[in-house]
């Protein structure tokens, strides 16, 4: 298990189990009248709402920058916020748990837990699930599995997927040809941020593409063994670089270091490039960050739709350039250890 | 071989295209190709001539029954859109949509969970698929699983 810890140590960033149902008796969201919809979102929040702390999120009633803030938080699909009028998410708490109604299936369960932890998030939304089937009746063809509005899904309806941070396989261009290999696995990987080797913050999602004549355990061990597969070129590129050009790695997370605590604005772009430096400065032990979770946490908090929340304002774009800025170099500041910057 | 397109000029380009075991050939040349291209995709002999490469494509002339019972959803708006329009689709579309699912996903037989309803039937279903999965995940050496799916027995039981 140490080995795997190390392996996945700074690259595989959360882990995600989303299972797509739909219900007897209706037609699927992209057939269905807004109406008859809506009559699915009271009895999936009320079953949720006996087990724990959930809260109810209508797409109609949301403006566009909260939905987006929840979507920037992977929280909520780009599809769901298309729905205005029988769109909803149910999402606890902790954040763990989102429940979306209403996006291309009925029902859509996720759990998204940090790390790579793809086991326990499938048992903790194989639990939602076993709540929800007992109030609601699944549209499940015992050759077919649970029946999805598109095919692709059918089965399992299940995908499995862990965000990878993969800096020095994109650098080293390697990224290509590793993308087609996981696709002949039955996998596929994509930006997070954008597609292809343009990934913005070099964050990429892998999950499982068949969902068909798999079980779900079987397709969790798939995942997580390309995952490692992929960790391993990462940990590999990573030495590699360094051991390539010493002074050039250093140079790179220092400036992005100084850059972000000194800079008066900064774009998105600009700042989802240099906050990877850090994290990569950070796991190649040339800067030490007092909590790992808190820098994830700080990309999403400075996309576009999380600012504006925070500003509690609109902002226009060089307002948020500043306000970006600003933030950055606040937090920067207190989550890197300034001794650990050795010149 | 002229193009069948402008009739004027000869055919360079040749597509053969199987679809259901319906072969269909198209000889055109190269403008009439770059023509097609420019107004954002091949249209040579109908709209959804090139879909079986594109999505799905299950080719609607070969279908008698056209259109779904319940939700009126048609082979054709499936071609377009990827999707279809209720659980009832999947057995209006029979054989064809089953042909589609086994090329995307390389299987017709799900093997997965069960969904919990209180039936008795359900739960034993689920009870033996579980005992199948525990004994492959001590074979293969994954405690911490075995452990989980144990658990999940137990609540069964």
């Amino acid at each position: 298990m140490s080995d795997v810890n190390a392996l996945v140590s700074n690259v595989a960033v959360s882990s995600r189990v989303r299972l797509a149902r739909n219900i007897n008796g209706y037609t699927f969201p992209v057939k269905a009248g807004a109406e008859r919809l809506a009559e699915i979102i009271k009895p999936v929040y009320n079953e949720l709402s006996k087990i724990g702390n959930f809260k109810l999120y209508l797409m109609k009633d949301k403006n566009s920058v909260e939905a987006h803030a929840l979507k920037e938080e992977h929280l909520i699909s780009a599809d769901l916020i298309q729905n205005t009028t029988s769109g909803a998410a149910i999402i606890s708490d902790d954040k763990t748990i989102s429940v979306m109604v209403n996006e291309e299936d009925h029902i859509r369960e996720q759990c998204l837990l940090r790390g790579f932890n793809l086991m326990a998030a499938y048992n903790n939304i194989d639990r939602i699930d076993d709540i929800l089937s007992k109030k609601l009746s699944f549209a499940f063809d015992k050759e077919l599995g649970y029946l999805t509005s598109c095919p692709t899904n059918v089965g399992a309806g299940m995908r499995a997927s862990v965000m990878l941070f993969l800096p020095a396989i994109t650098m080293n261009n390697s990224i290509n040809a590793i993308i087609n290999a996981v696709g002949k696995m039955g996998m596929t990987i994509r930006g997070v941020y954008g597609e292809g080797s343009d990934a913005e913050g070099y964050m990429y999602q892998v999950s499982n593409q068949v969902s068909l004549g798999l079980s779900e355990f079987d397709i969790i061990k798939n995942v997580e063994g390309t995952v490692l597969k992929i960790c391993e070129a990462e940990q590999n590129a990573r030495k590699q670089m360094l051991e390539n050009d010493p002074y050039g790695v250093k140079d790179m997370v220092y400036r992005a270091y100084g850059i972000l605590t000194s800079c008066i604005k900064i774009n998105s772009a600009e700042f989802m490039k240099l906050i990877a430096y850090i994290k990569l400065g950070a796991a190649l032990g040339l800067l030490r960050i007092n909590d790992e979770h808190v820098l994830d946490e700080l990309i999403n908090k400075m996309q576009p739709a999380n600012i504006t929340l925070a500003a509690g304002r609109n902002l226009s774009a060089n307002e948020r350039d500043i306000y970006r800025a600003d933030c950055c170099a606040k937090l920067l500041g207190e989550l890197v250890d300034k001794k650990s910057i050795k010149r | 071989m002229l193009c069948s397109e402008c009739k004027v000029n000869p055919a360079t380009i040749h597509i053969t295209n199987i679809v259901n075991g319906v072969k269909k050939e198209m000889h055109i040349c190269a403008e009439c190709a770059k023509k097609y291209e420019n107004l954002g995709g091949f249209k040579f002999v109908n709209d959804d001539f090139f879909m079986p490469l594109l999505s799905f494509g299950i080719d609607d002339s070969v279908i008698k029954l056209k259109a779904c019972p319940t939700c009126g959803t048609r082979i054709s708006d499936f071609n377009k859109s990827g999707y279809l329009g209720c659980a009832d689709c999947y057995s209006a579309f029979g054989d064809n949509l089953r042909a589609v699912i086994k090329r995307v996903q390389g299987s017709l037989k799900h093997v997965g969970k069960i969904p919990m309803d209180d039936s008795e039937m359900s739960q034993i279903r689920e009870y033996e698929r579980l005992q199948a999965e525990l004994k492959k995940a001590v074979e293969e050496e994954r405690y911490e699983d075995a452990a989980k799916i144990r658990d999940k027995l137990r609540k069964i039981r």
